[in-house]
């Protein structure tokens, strides 16, 4: 059979074909916007940001104005770890259960309203009334106003840790709480100026918030003249936003762009200089294996915690987890580490026999336990495969299994043995109380792991009503001596740190341990 | 089958459809308090937020109750308010729709050209290259999942060639990359069924009687060719704009693109079921509206399978016809 020859009218339908090919491809790239990318001016600074704000609550949505700027509160953490007093001047222990708030002179809601001492009382009464989470950490705590500037805070019981509370982003923005309570709607509160922030919401839609200098600020005059918080859902186009210039500093980047941005000179990885966010590994005591106490020591001891921070998670991005807290807390302690060696024995002297394959068992029965992961958390994966690998020639066989919510799973299901969890152990202003009482306490709310032991829970209560911060801080080590070294009740498998991908001209910004963005990068540039 | 018959068969598909996705969101694992203070920022929230938020949203009742009070409101326009937001959903949900609807139109039209092109390549140039590069690239299209497409325009057409924007705006000018990454699938598809159905009708009877009376080979394949692949092709398309509505949440959210999709992304991780049940709703109506429309078109364009009295003996004859053509060739 013979191929037939293409002929010359043959081969001028093909150029035509191909012609229209071409046509349909150019008319295609005629609509590409030859727009300029989103302005980058010193006047103003950009962030992509994945959550979006519905509104300016200071109840429902009351985290984000400290941190993005248009917002304050009463105290601040500071890089440390310590807390230092921000719309206050003083703060003062009169007693266990009395405190005395005195506030600076001069400071205005943007509404024009002066915030003095009768404001302020207002508004701690308005959150312990309709704040959840106020309310449960000063039950039946009051406020009255003392003076023109000062206010008496009564709470029930005694309360260590007011300063800390008073600092922590997510308890209580400091709000004109007449105006909310005027307010019809949540949409009226864009109007009703309720904050006393730097910078002014002007704008709030479901794409972008944008905010202006407060002219009238009391504070430290500010870098920029405007910020525009841009809601960007994906993590990746958050970082293509900071490299296209849309952004100046993209929040909560995925943690590979440390790896992918390096040498790049369009954008850059920056992480705080100390990790502060914990990442646990819950125990199950309530299962067989994992409520032996040589299983739980051997798998503290097994985990190498230092290569998980500097080869398993992307460099740069955590910490080694040297304990329960992070190690710049004054009342931390480095008392987890790694010693196979030590786990080993642990591991014989509670019966668990290695046989011919290097699997160890007692009574017939195989170590074999399963870890949870989530999927929310993409580092988690890594973390339960190095745990997975680094067990295994202990002769503990790990099984990875993925939930999808990790907090639903270790309530209703049974058969677990450790589950990776990203719930810190101290709350954004460096307080241990408030995580101390839902998770260690016996019965803590998040104490999913079944921890029952009389004497956490006495040193708890201590830890909540100390006043003198060295007994407190004694107390607190000796927690950490029982949760970690005595019990093994939990182990720690990293501290992530605060990251933010920023753009050639934020390359000077140096990102905080605490989660105060706006503040921190309109001061630092 | 009658119109009448089409929109009750219409009506049965979406009540099935509405009870199964209901269910599906009520097994699913988790606590929706969770998701929605996660979705206020609150990433590790205290357990009396959570106790808190569950009573505002009134998860006490019982599950059919609840459907069936959704039901009647949203026969009524109204599709409750949001967990999240706690504005009205249709509010919401009307005010993304538009930029939806520029994303979802152009991303039909950009496959329609491409697949077209594609296919009369291949059509004209059976088994030579251009029709080994049309199907190469039909089968790139097909095997690339449309996200990492999206990822890869964004970092190479915007990133590194400075066009476009990372952060579209909805507009018909910022529409181009995001419908690109939408349509590549169905574009690979439909060049493929054209392609197959234009090949199909070149070998037909009447394809090769125009051909022995003299017309070019453009004029067989364009006249005879496109007409009669016309019918599958209509009813490919209309599965296509299902699935393009399907695969829409994941590119609105690379792109940052206004629309239902990506607000239905954000009340799938705050678990905000009120604003899921009216995408679904909205899904499921769009799906049987253009099936319905396909349906009708082709009966209309396509005599052969028209209803008509004694309409089961004519379209078997009909058929038999059609195999008759098929053996001739």
């Amino acid at each position: 059979m013979t191929q037939k020859r293409p002929s010359s009218r043959t081969a001028r339908v093909e150029v035509a074909g191909l012609a229209l090919v071409a046509a349909a491809a150019l008319s295609a790239c005629g609509l590409v916007s030859t727009e300029p990318a989103g302005g980058e001016t010193d006047d103003v600074l950009e962030i992509a940001s994945p959550t979006v704000i519905n509104s300016l609550d200071p109840v429902e949505d009351g985290s984000w104005p400290s941190q993005l700027g248009y917002g304050e509160l009463l105290m601040r953490a500071n890089d440390d770890g310590t807390v230092e007093p921000w719309l206050l001047q003083d703060l003062n222990k009169l007693s266990d259960t009395k405190w005395k708030l005195e506030l600076r002179p001069g400071i205005k809601f943007h509404n024009g309203d002066e915030l003095d001492a009768s404001a302020l009382a207002d508004a701690l009464n308005h959150h312990l009334k309709e704040s959840a989470a106020f309310k449960a950490m000063l039950p039946g705590a009051k406020a009255e106003a003392d003076g023109d500037l000062s206010v008496e805070l009564l709470t029930r019981n005694p309360v260590s840790d007011i300063p800390e509370l008073l600092a922590d982003p997510y308890m209580f923005p400091v709000y004109d709480s007449s105006a909310v309570e005027d307010s019809d709607d949540k949409d009226d509160l864009l109007s009703a100026g309720i904050y006393t922030g730097p910078y002014i919401v002007k704008k709030l839609g479901n794409r972008e918030m944008s905010l202006k200098k407060n002219p009238s600020h009391w504070g430290p005059e500010r870098r920029t003249k405007s910020v525009i918080i841009k809601f960007i859902k994906d993590e990746q186009a958050r970082v293509f936003a900071v490299q296209n210039g849309e952004a100046d500093i993209a929040r909560i980047p995925p943690t590979e762009a440390a790896r992918t941005l390096r040498g790049r000179s369009d954008a850059f990885f920056k992480a705080a200089d100390h990790g502060t966010l914990m990442t646990r590994l819950v125990m199950n005591l309530r299962e067989d294996l994992t409520s032996d106490k040589q299983v739980r020591k051997a798998i503290s001891l097994g985990i190498n915690y230092s290569e998980i921070a500097s080869s398993v998670v992307e460099k740069g991005t955590y910490d080694e987890a040297q304990g329960m807290y992070p190690t710049m807390l004054p009342f931390a302690l480095k008392n987890q580490r790694t010693n196979r060696g030590l786990a080993e024995r642990v591991l014989d002297d509670g019966g668990w026999k290695k046989d011919q394959t290097g699997a160890r068992k007692k009574d017939g029965k195989e170590l074999e336990i399963s870890l949870l992961t989530y999927p929310l958390q993409p580092d988690y994966a890594q973390m339960a495969v190095a745990i997975q690998s680094q067990l295994k020639p202990l002769g503990i066989r790990v099984t990875i299994r993925q939930v999808d919510d990790i907090k639903a799973a270790m309530q209703t299901q049974d058969d677990w043995n450790l589950a990776i969890w990203g719930e810190g152990t101290v709350n954004y202003s460096f307080d241990p109380n408030p995580r101390l009482r839902i998770h260690e306490l016996s019965d803590g709310e998040y104490n999913y792991g079944g921890i029952n032991d009389a004497r956490l829970d006495k040193l708890i209560n201590e830890v909540a009503r100390e006043g003198n911060e060295s007994i407190r801080h004694e107390t607190l080590k000796r927690i950490q001596q029982i949760v970690i070294e005595e019990e093994a009740y939990e182990a720690f498998v990293g501290v992530k740190k605060w990251n933010y991908i920023v753009s050639a001209a934020w390359k000077d910004f140096r990102p905080t341990t605490n989660a105060l963005l706006v503040e921190t990068a309109t001061r630092s540039l | 089958m009658t119109v009448i018959q089409a929109v009750l068969r219409g009506i049965l598909t979406l009540f099935v459809a509405s009870v199964f996705i209901w269910s599906l969101v009520l097994l699913a694992p988790g606590d929706p308090a969770d998701r929605v203070l996660n979705a206020r920022g609150i990433l590790e929230p205290h357990p009396s937020q959570v106790t808190q938020v569950r009573e505002e949203l009134g998860l006490a009742g019982q599950p059919h109750e609840r459907y069936l009070e959704w039901v009647g409101s949203a026969v009524r326009g109204n599709f409750g308010a949001s967990w999240v937001t706690g504005r009205p959903v249709a509010e919401e949900f009307f005010q993304r729709l538009p930029a939806s609807a520029r994303l979802t139109v152009a991303a039909i039209v950009i496959p329609l050209v491409f697949a077209l092109a594609l296919a009369l390549l291949s059509a004209l140039f059976r088994d030579r290259w251009p029709d080994a590069v049309s199907r190469g690239v039909s089968v790139l299209l097909n095997v690339v999942p449309s996200f990492i497409i999206g990822v890869a325009l964004l970092d190479i057409v915007v990133v590194r060639l400075g066009q476009g924007q990372v952060m579209a705006d909805g507009t018909w000018g910022t529409v181009l990359l995001p419908a690109l990454a939408l349509s590549a699938g169905p574009a690979a598809v439909w060049s493929r069924i054209l392609r197959a159905s234009l090949l199909e009708a070149n070998g037909s009877a009447f394809v090769r009687l125009s051909r022995a009376r003299g017309a070019t080979r453009l004029r067989q394949v364009v006249s005879h060719g496109i007409r009669n692949a016309l019918t599958p092709f209509l009813t490919v398309i209309g599965v296509g704009v299902a699935g393009l509505l399907g695969g829409a949440p994941i590119i609105e959210s690379v792109f940052s693109w206004p629309g239902v999709g990506l607000y239905t992304v954000e009340a799938i991780v705050a678990r905000d079921l009120p604003v899921i049940q009216t995408f679904v709703l909205f899904a499921a109506i769009l799906f049987i509206g253009v099936s319905i429309l396909v349906d009708l078109l082709v009966r209309r364009i396509d005599p052969r399978v028209a209803p008509s009295r004694g309409g089961m003996q004519r379209r078997r004859a009909v058929l038999r016809q059609l195999d008759e053509n098929r053996g001739v060739r």
